[in-house]
């Protein structure tokens, strides 16, 4: 059977960006997919140590022993990943940057990929300000560096104009549920 | 007296970022300042765990950040200092994760959802953000690391009211290349360049360090 990891970098349960995530979790699960939904919020991961173990031993293997190293044994063994962050400040969420820092050991010194084949990687991102293309630069930069250890940048989804707050729910926002549905429906297609 | 503190987002507390950092506060030094800088390696704490505490009217987190951990103290220390130094290096693109992690405790609390954004700051802070890479300034721009600089330099004039950034290209990764697989740039070219160019960088973290110094015994 075919397996997705879904990263949540959002720290909130019940937000928009969990909300989205299920509802391509829900697109996955009518592939017939099985899912693990990953809070990076719940676990417990340092920043790279910039100590260059993996590249010293050329090991796609990661000397800190965290939680990361379950989520990269789940990595290698995932048919495709779903990433679904919040924008803060610009940018991804910071627990999302710890993620992506310590997929280092998935990148060779020469930049060559380490994760095999070319397994599809979708996004979903989640930004209070209503321009969605303000931040595309940042986004399109995140995709590109996920990309670099080997997986597929395959489609990605700028839900925008969402607040916790003050405006309405993302459930309201159909065009988002369906474009997060079609996310995981397609990304072993 | 004004205190300058330093915050390291590199988890190296020896090399180029660490040392830019030095050069920095010694320069505040040289003005008279007191300096401290902490490392960020050294301590446990998350991200914004975006319970909006900050942000409840009559709240008793209103303007601080409720998270209690060891990045606490450091946002304390930030409250009562006169100018501010941040350095990270850049990791896939942007600033370490550690670095962000502190950025959004930081900087969130002081925001206020006003329409532009105000700052619950409260005073003008002279800030600077350091930045050192493994690529070009050329390579910088074609992959448009400009805009993430950008747009911090942007979020700590608005928190702060003044911001200045400082960029440290190509830097040397290791003391030995032979230990590591490397052949993404000949290493010598990289050694010649600690030798050569680093040291300006240096002076120019200094001639920095003084401007915040000077800065903020003019503002304090």
């Amino acid at each position: 059977m075919k397996s997705v990891a879904i990263f949540i970098g959002s720290p909130r349960k019940g937000g928009s960006t969990h909300i989205l995530a299920q509802e391509a979790e829900r697109g996955l699960k009518d592939r017939g997919i099985e899912t693990d939904l990953v809070f990076l919020n719940d676990l417990s991961i340092r920043g790279c140590q910039a100590c260059y173990y993996c590249k010293k031993h050329d090991l796609a293997e990661c000397a800190i022993a965290d939680d990361m190293q379950r989520i990269h044994r789940l990595m290698q063994a995932s048919d495709g990943i779903i990433v679904a962050s919040p924008i803060y400040f610009g940018d991804v969420s910071a627990q999302t940057k710890l993620w992506l820092d310590r997929l280092f050991p998935f990148i060779g010194m020469d930049l060559s990929p380490k994760l095999p084949g070319s397994r599809p990687a979708s996004f979903i991102f989640t930004q209070n300000q209503p321009d969605p293309r303000l931040f595309s630069r940042q986004i399109g930069t995140f995709m590109q560096m996920v990309g670099l250890t080997g997986l597929s940048v395959r489609n990605h989804l700028v839900a925008h104009d969402l607040d916790a707050g003050h405006k309405p729910p993302v459930t309201e926002k159909q065009e988002f549920m369906n474009a997060a549905y079609r996310i995981g429906r397609d990304l072993l297609e | 007296m004004t205190t300058v503190l330093g915050i390291n987002g590199s988890p190296r507390k020896t090399w180029n970022t660490a040392t830019l950092l030095e050069k920095t506060l010694e320069g505040a030094a040289s003005t008279g300042a007191r300096t401290e800088l902490v490392h960020l390696g050294d301590l446990e704490f998350t991200g914004c765990t975006s319970c909006f505490a900050c942000k409840l009217k009559g709240g008793k987190s209103y303007g601080r950040c409720a998270v209690r951990d060891e990045l606490s103290p450091v946002l304390d220390r930030v409250r009562e200092a006169d100018a501010l130094i941040l350095g990270s290096p850049i990791y896939f693109g942007t600033v370490t994760g550690m670095m962000r992690c502190c950025m959004e405790r930081l900087l969130f609390p002081y925001l206020v959802y006003t329409r532009p954004p105000a700052s619950l700051f409260g005073r003008t802070m002279p800030t600077a953000f350091l930045y050192t890479m493994n690529v070009s300034e050329e390579q910088m721009r074609e992959n448009a690391y400009t805009v993430h600089i950008g747009l911090n330099e942007n979020v700590l004039g608005r928190t702060f009211g003044r911001a200045e950034t400082l960029c440290s290209f190509e830097t040397l990764q290791f003391e030995d290349y032979s230990k590591y697989i490397f052949n993404y740039v000949d290493p010598e070219e990289r050694r010649e360049r600690r030798r050569t160019v680093f040291p300006q960088d240096c002076e120019r973290a200094f001639a920095l360090g003084a401007r915040l110094g000077g800065g903020a015994a003019g503002t304090g």
